[in-house]
């Protein structure tokens, strides 16, 4: 079943919803992230992607749905930082876990919310 | 002399092709290509391949090169190019990554193992050399040069040199051999330039290092 409670703004520019509507379709990924899928943060364990897409998300008007979850890559001593998955109708277009220390940059440029916004994977 | 090309694609501009003339050093992932590990600055390349290498960024004088790591140069399938970037390009590759600027300030300076790693890798790659070898290893099989002997075999051994960049000057540059006789192979090493008597190491195609 679909949620879609649109309640929590946690940064001027966009607005999540609290939870998730994602973990229950069924995704393709699109060619774009089959083909960037060559490097870590490109391509971490695709058996993460149900508990992202279960995590607050960001709608566009262009149609395209945005989840993040805090996180980390390689383990307990790992890298820190958001994973970021985007849909757009039935397809992923959008996969890569972003470390920390790009993220200030990387959501500035992208109209996403801060570090401290952001939930932990569930 | 070719400068550093970055094209930036995807939708989140996460994806960068770097090349310099027609060498592609990285088409791969813009995300983490620079990342700050135990305060030294570490640049992630594919080199135009699948497979991503990590390399670290010091500075000396005006530019910025890259030097191996430690740790890949004891790995057979280790990649590592040197590149060296200007000011200008160094400060594009920063404005079109995404790492905090306040940690590039933590840019460490070359110093003489990293340039006596930079020779070693080189050494390995010319020759294909696998396993374990140290840069003394070569240093203690030399056993010859095609010119200024004496003065080279001090240098070398010793490693006097200053490490500053220059570049490259294309006048009258002298192409010297230094041949090493490590056991099952011989090896002419082209690593050094005679220019206006003075001696240098080719670190790149446009610089040098004055010993």
């Amino acid at each position: 079943m679909k949620k879609n409670v649109r309640s929590t703004i946690f940064c001027k520019s966009v607005i999540m919803c609290p939870e998730g509507d994602g973990g229950a379709k069924n995704y393709e990924y699109s060619k774009s992230v089959v083909e960037k899928a060559k490097d870590l943060y490109h391509d971490f364990p695709k058996n993460l992607d149900d508990f992202v897409l279960e995590n607050p998300n960001i709608y566009r008007p262009d149609g395209r749905i945005e989840y993040l979850a805090h996180g980390s890559v390689n383990g307990v001593n790992g890298v820190d930082g958001v994973y970021h998955i985007t849909t757009k109708g039935d397809m992923i277009i959008h996969r890569t876990f972003i470390p920390s220390s790009d993220w200030g940059r990387f959501s500035s440029a992208n109209g996403l919310p801060s570090l401290a916004d952001i939930p932990p994977l569930k | 002399m070719d400068k550093y090309i970055y094209n930036v694609t995807g939708d989140y501009k996460d994806w960068l092709e770097m090349k310099k003339g027609d060498v592609i050093f990285h088409d791969g992932s813009l995300i983490g290509l620079i990342s700050c590990i135990n305060d030294t600055l570490e640049l992630k390349l594919n080199y135009g391949a699948e497979s991503y290498y990590l390399s670290e960024i010091k500075k000396t004088g005006d530019v910025i090169i890259t030097v191996p790591t430690e740790a890949g140069l004891l790995k057979d399938d280790y990649k590592y190019i040197p590149l060296v970037f200007d000011n200008e390009e160094y400060e594009e590759l920063a404005e079109i990554s995404y790492i905090d600027r306040e940690l590039l300030k933590k840019i460490q300076q070359v110093n003489r193992q990293d340039i006596c790693n930079i020779l070693l890798n080189d050494f390995k790659c010319k020759f294909n050399i696998s396993g374990c070898l140290e840069f003394r290893d070569i240093i203690n099989n030399i056993i010859a040069f095609s010119e200024g002997e004496g003065e080279l075999a001090e240098y070398i051994s010793n490693m006097t040199c200053n490490v500053n960049l220059q570049r490259a000057v294309e006048k009258d540059s002298k192409n010297i051999t230094v041949f090493v006789d490590i056991p099952g192979n011989f090896c002419e090493w082209n690593i050094v330039l005679k220019i206006d008597d003075k001696f240098y190491f080719k670190i790149v195609d446009d610089y040098v290092m004055q010993m």
